[in-house]
């Protein structure tokens, strides 16, 4: 598969000597999803930042399908354009994302952006809210919906402009159950569709259900491997290090409280 | 479902694409608003680096600020004023501090807010005194209204040292501030008004606004972004000002709702409508040390300031 994104040598520092990520290697290809996991703070964010071309690295250099990303490559209107249209950014925080004053102008704003007909636009708008079973909610202000529906809005705008490369910042934190579970088929309907998905998260069982390969961000902003998600995740020593699982206090029914390692669904595993 | 348009690769065309960049307006706007986070960051940052200034207690350096503020203005000749403007350079040196930062803002602003506004107290129409050079000349005497317009206008003497003087003072009221800040956390700061008696509920408030813009900024830079991602040089300045104005209606009711809960969240922990602070530590040596060399500082000025007064 060739590589959508290429990262040599990536480091950015938001302060002088402050870097948010160092030495980033790493090379994204075509179809593929990728899990970009680490613990708070590592860096993964900024990492989605610099893909999506929001920042620029303070060192190394980034290519987008052999291009080199810079602020002045993305100044000339025609690679900005293909650029920005090749890829889907669905941000953490929904709420900052939505910025239309209904979720049907979410909707149609991508579709008038790249100069589609009126029909087309409408056409693409209401097949997505179908998809995203937001259809009721199309005239709402977005400032009027719960966590889940917003997630789906934020989704269902980036979608319909069909970009081929979605990036996902931590798409299930905050959810509830069966939110979650619509979100992760949809991205793996997605996938299947021929589209690359890249996801942030410290979710480890969000890894597990995708079996995606894995780069791991350690505390120190580097990657510290990247790997299959059976090498990744078997590494117990690895997540430790990390910061992705650790000791928590447990109780039991004679009422002895200890500590030993837990993860929400690697394992349960008790060292006494 | 996934629908049929989205199981496609897009083909659209955008080698012909030359439209100009629309969002430049916001861009700078957003940027700004944003910076305000990097700004709080690095004013943390150099308040932690290993400078003089930096190891001074706020408290100490609050008075300091406060006591060259009032000797600043005091101070009426141009001598005295240059040796405050020295003392504040070899500060901010020996505090670590990146000197274009500071004397940047402190010479805009001193060049706006001093000399520009001062400049024509330096004409013989407003001061009069000793000719240096004649700007202009006229056949005679005019009388306007009230306004007597003399045969010759030009720079008098006195008025060049009274703009002189009014500008550095500016720039050294400036700086000594931009400095104090630099090198103080805010929350040093707080805590230091409030051991001079500033009333609790009026710092509880400032510091509740300070940190809630620079909540602010993170949701002003997260629309930034979003924004970016999905403008694509298309679209009117209208409608990007439409959307700009349906961001700041969000972030008026957002502020509302946060106001509401931090309000809701004091009342739960007991909140009487009075506020303290927790208690500083003592004062070390190098406070003392730098009270002396304060103290001197500022008596050598006024000595010299009723010297060549």
């Amino acid at each position: 598969m060739p590589d959508i994104f290429n990262l040599q040598e990536v480091g950015y520092s938001y302060m002088p000597n402050n870097y948010a990520l160092t030495d980033i290697n790493l090379a994204i290809h075509e179809g593929e999803i990728l899990s970009i996991i680490g613990a708070n703070g590592s860096g993964k964010s900024t990492l989605l930042h610099l893909l999506c071309g929001l920042i620029h690295p303070t060192h190394g250099s980034l290519y987008f399908r052999g291009d080199m990303i810079t602020e002045k490559a993305l100044k000339n209107a025609a690679f900005n354009k293909k650029f920005r249209s090749s890829i889907g950014f669905i941000f953490q925080n929904s709420d900052a994302q939505l910025f239309c004053p209904t979720v049907m102008d979410e909707l149609l704003f991508g579709s008038f952006q790249l100069g589609y007909p009126k029909e087309n636009a409408l056409s693409r708008a209401n097949d997505v809210a179908d998809m995203l079973n937001i259809s009721e909610l199309k005239d709402r202000p977005t400032y009027m919906l719960s966590g889940g529906e917003k997630k789906r809005v934020a989704i269902g705008a980036v979608l319909t402009t069909n970009p081929d490369i979605l990036i996902f910042d931590e798409p299930v934190s905050g959810l509830d159950p069966k939110t979650r579970s619509f979100i992760i088929e949809l991205i793996f309907q997605l996938n299947q569709a021929g589209k690359t998905i890249i996801i942030s998260t410290h979710h480890l069982e969000l890894v597990d259900h995708f079996r995606s390969r894995v780069a791991i961000l350690s505390e120190n902003h580097t990657i510290e491997k990247t790997g299959t998600c059976d090498e990744i995740l078997s590494d117990t020593d690895l997540l430790i290090r990390t910061n992705l699982i650790g000791e928590y206090p447990h109780k039991h029914d004679d009422n002895m409280v200890h500590k030993h390692l837990f993860s929400d669904f690697l394992f349960h595993q008790h060292r006494h | 479902m996934i629908p049929p348009f989205l199981l496609h690769k897009e083909n659209f065309n955008s080698e012909n694409e030359t439209v100009k960049h629309k969002l430049s307006f916001i861009d700078h706007t957003m940027k700004n608003v944003a910076s305000f986070i990097t700004t709080s960051f690095l004013q943390y940052y150099t308040s932690k680096k290993g400078g003089l200034l930096q190891a001074v207690d706020a408290r100490v350096k609050v008075a300091f600020m406060i006591s060259l503020a009032v000797i600043i203005n005091l101070t009426q000749n141009i001598p005295a004023q240059g040796i405050l403007f020295l003392v504040i350079f070899i500060l901010s040196v020996s505090s670590k501090i990146n000197l274009l930062s500071i004397y940047k803002k402190a010479l805009l602003t001193g060049f706006f807010f001093g000399f520009l506004v001062f400049v024509p107290a330096c004409l013989n129409l407003f001061t009069k005194g000793h000719p240096i050079v004649t700007l202009f000349s006229f056949s005679n005497e005019h009388q306007w209204w009230i306004y007597k317009i003399p045969k010759d206008i030009y720079i008098t003497r006195e008025g060049l040292n009274l703009v002189s003087r009014l500008t550095i003072k500016v720039i050294n009221s400036v700086s000594i501030v931009l400095l104090i800040t630099a090198t103080t956390t805010f929350e040093g700061i707080i805590k230091s008004l409030s051991w001079f008696k500033v009333p609790g509920i009026f710092l509880l408030t400032l510091t509740m606004s300070y940190k809630y813009i620079f909540v602010l900024s993170t949701t002003v830079e997260e629309t930034y972004f979003s924004l970016k991602m999905r403008w694509w040089n298309r679209g009117s300045v209208i409608e990007a000002e439409n959307l700009i104005a349906g961001r700041i209606a969000y972030l008026f009711k957002k502020s509302w709702e946060r106001y509401e809960l931090s309000y809701q969240s004091m009342i739960a922990r007991g909140f009487d409508g009075t506020f303290s602070f927790y208690n500083f530590d003592r004062l070390k040596r190098i406070d003392f040390a730098f009270i002396c060399i304060s103290i001197f500082i500022i008596s050598s000025i006024l000595i010299l300031n009723f010297y060549y007064a």
